[in-house]
């Protein structure tokens, strides 16, 4: 078998192209003269090597793996149609399904799956046929049929999008047809649900086809006047044999006064059950979402508004970490930089009340934009383990961003937040005492200095995040053989990053990262990380580098070397939740 | 394994070492996406009478945030003579709200579009690396594609435009 991949990989990479091949000239009545066919070719080699972190015990670390991944895809375009596919294979060493090579104390973490696997461990070798298409595109048609992403409104009924940077490429495998006049476009579609299951980032040890949802839906747009848009939508799914549907509308204004701009979004929500003698149906549900923007010389002020009430269908993040699946996702109003995970559930809540507004104030002869930001909700809903109860939410911020052209060859870039958000409890009525938490907070900044000379680019980046909380009662422990007793509890991360690129060739990066979060240290996240070792052996201090050479456009050999801590790590805008790992990781990617 | 790994290292070294930074002769496809309006915008519509810049870019992206008003220059300048610039924001559904506060704060003269559906990101740019060029010449073919913006970026994207024109 691993002889076979080996041919197949180089089956595949040998004849590719850089090039579009075209099919001949375009003739007048001819229908496929004037073609491309395109073949994209991308080869990913990754190895993950796992330090032994304490020697002194008996435990092994995890073996070596190694993955190499090839993703083909071909794409014939005639003049306005396209048809396409893409088509992955992984081979993965050692062989998982088989008996793992350290098994002293039981099977090794690494090959063993937990409940609710569809399938076997995949083995050394697999083939997927991940996306097919077939497309028509005209000013006023379009048609898709196969593989497609759609969103209606502001994401809050339908959000199926490509979201490469999280690792989320679920499409809707079906049909889709655009219709689009002047004062009319009609959008229907539907399909089932897609994700695509070999990862570039994550391993593919715990690939797994997932069980598919249905979903359908359509969408009316209707411009009365230039200035105003209007819309109403439906969508139904029907997920894991439970059916549910939403249906809303949006309103649009704009330039109203030449310095106004109004959006409003409704929706409802309706939730079926399978078991139609369900004792607790979900409630129906509702949304409301509304923003309003006024542009008035250097100032810009962004206002918004939601209300969301048991509108939220559940992300759906089934039997391992490679094939998540976000079916809507609605605005946060939150400031991305400060979303971490022990705030993502309150801004995710089926219960919630907020507002935010963001001014931005834009000096012209200095480059300089001072924002001033201010979030508050209220979340009725109880999360455990996150924020057991109910409570309300501010959060000031302030951003400053100034460009700086000291000559013709040399730049900086500053740009630095400081932001406090405070969750103040409302203590549920029939909630648990001992679950509540007086309060919580969260300090934060981030820095960002960049600076440019001719073909050399120096960057830091820091990151400081200080969550606190107060205890229901006092915890107490032993310190140098005395009892401490403490109600106040909390942990910091920190993270650095300093980089040098020499523009195109290569970028050499170092890492500085800590936090005293048992739950980031332990990998709690999963995936490659160190989670069959006792987290008391972890340090809390990270330090990694990493080194990307791209020595020809569109080569690029990443190394990283070091410890990584887990949880979301927010590089160049995107942000992506990480394991903790320590070792080396490397990976090759080519396309041709 | 031993054998597997040569020979996938020397067809990685090997490979692509004469690829270069142009649009491999593609020709443009074409689109229609909305605009900050309401409406729709084809590039059909300027496909074969302008040089066209396409530039997809998010408000969560800082090198998009330096490079917009180069090209906002580069619009300004060489719009008259015949080039027309396209900034596609892939922001998400979500966040739309933002990407036209962010364009009146700059009075931003190219067309803006909105690809908040990922349909023709994914298209052109699949791996959605932000920010990412694509010129198109009169011909309708893709001359150069570009991925990134650093300081000094913009001279190398107008001697691409004025080539062109």
């Amino acid at each position: 078998m691993r002889r076979a991949a080996v041919l197949l990989l180089l089956a595949l990479a040998l004849p590719s192209t850089a090039h579009a091949i075209k099919l001949g000239k375009a003739k007048p009545g001819s229908a496929f003269s004037g073609g491309e066919l395109r073949v994209a070719q991308t080869l990913y080699y990754k190895l993950n090597l796992q330090l032994d972190e304490d020697p002194d015990d008996d435990r092994l670390p995890a073996f070596p793996l190694h993955e190499f991944v090839s993703r083909t895809n071909v794409d014939l375009r005639v003049k306005r149609f396209s048809l396409g596919a893409q088509f992955d294979l992984v081979g993965v060493t050692p062989d998982c399904s088989k008996d793992s090579p350290y098994d002293d104390f039981g099977s090794h973490i690494d090959c063993v799956r937990g409940e609710g696997w569809s399938e076997e461990a995949p083995g050394n070798f697999l083939a997927r046929l991940e996306k097919t298409y077939f497309r028509y595109r005209s000013p006023n048609f379009d048609l898709d049929v196969g593989d497609f992403y759609a969103a209606f409104g502001r994401g809050l009924v339908l959000n199926m999008v490509k979201l490469p940077e999280i690792d989320i490429d679920t499409s809707i495998l079906g049909g889709r047809v655009d219709i689009r006049t002047k004062p009319i476009d009609v959008t229907i579609l539907g399909g089932i649900t897609n994700p695509q299951e070999v990862s570039m980032e994550l391993r593919n040890l715990d690939i797994d086809k997932v069980e598919w949802d249905a979903l359908a839906g359509a969408q009316v747009k209707l411009r009365p006047h230039r200035r105003v848009a209007a819309s109403i939508h439906g969508v139904g799914y029907n997920l894991q044999d439970t059916p549910s549907g939403s249906v809303g509308g949006t309103l649009g204004w704009n330039n109203i006064g030449g310095a106004l701009d109004l959006f409003a979004e409704g929706d409802a929500f309706l939730y079926g059950s399978e078991d139609e003698d369900a004792a607790d149906p979900i409630t129906p549900g509702y949304a409301i979402y509304a923003s309003g923007t006024t542009y008035a010389g250097p100032l810009t002020l962004l206002i918004e508004f939601k209300r969301y009430k048991n509108a939220k269908l559940e992300p759906l993040v089934r039997n391992g970490p490679v094939v998540p699946t976000a079916f809507t996702k609605p605005p946060t109003l939150e400031y991305e930089a400060a979303v971490t995970d022990d705030v993502q559930k309150s801004i995710d809540s089926n219960d919630i009340t907020g507002w935010r507004a963001q001014g931005d104030l834009w000096f012209l002869d200095t480059d300089t934009t001072l924002s001033i930001v201010f979030a508050n909700s209220f979340d009725m809903q109880e999360h455990p383990g996150y924020s057991p109860q109910r409570e309300a939410t501010i959060h000031p911020m302030i951003v400053l961003e100034q460009p700086l052209h000291l000559s013709e060859t040399v730049s900086m870039h500053l740009k630095g937040d400081i932001g406090y958000r405070h969750d103040f409890p409302m203590r549920s009525p029939d909630g648990d005492p001992d679950q509540f938490l007086p309060n919580a907070g969260l300090l934060h900044y981030r820095a960002d200095i960049g600076l440019t000379a001719g073909k050399h680019a120096f960057e830091i980046v820091s990151t400081f995040r200080r969550h606190a909380f107060t205890l229901p009662e006092e915890v107490c422990w032993l310190a140098d053989g005395e009892t401490v007793c403490d109600k106040d509890d909390g942990y910091v991360s920190v993270e650095n990053a300093v980089s040098y690129t020499l523009m195109g060739k290569y970028t050499v990066a170092l890492h500085l990262d800590y936090t005293d979060r048992i739950q980031d240290q332990t990998g709690a996240l999963a995936g490659i990380g160190n989670l069959a070792f006792d987290h008391e052996f972890i340090s809390s201090a990270y330090i990694g580098g990493e080194l990307i050479l791209k020595p020809v456009e569109n080569l690029e050999v990443y190394v990283f070397w070091g410890s990584q801590k887990s949880g979301i790590v927010c590089t160049g805008g995107a942000c992506r939740t990480v394991p903790a790992f320590t070792g080396v990781k490397s990976r090759v990617s080519v396309n041709f | 394994m031993r054998p597997l790994l040569v020979l996938s290292a020397a067809l990685l070294l090997a490979a692509p070492l004469a690829l270069a930074e142009d649009g491999g002769g593609e020709t443009a496809t074409d689109f229609t996406l909305p605009n900050l309006d309401g409406g729709n915008a084809s590039l059909s519509e300027h496909l074969g009478e302008k040089v066209i810049l396409v530039n997809f870019w998010a408000t969560w992206c800082d090198p998009c945030m330096k490079e917009m008003p180069k090209l906002n220059e580069l619009q300004q300048e060489l719009g008259p003579k015949g080039l027309q610039v396209i900034s596609i924001s892939v922001d998400e559904a979500k966040d739309e709200s933002k990407v036209k506060a962010l364009v009146k704060r700059w009075k931003y003269e190219p067309l803006v579009l909105l690809d908040s559906e990922t349909r023709v990101v994914n298209t052109y740019n699949p791996r959605k690396d932000m920010p990412w060029t694509m010129i198109i010449g009169k011909d309708k073919t893709i001359a150069h594609k570009k991925k990134g913006f650093t300081e000094g970026d913009e001279k190398k994207l107008r001697e691409w435009v004025e080539a062109l024109l």
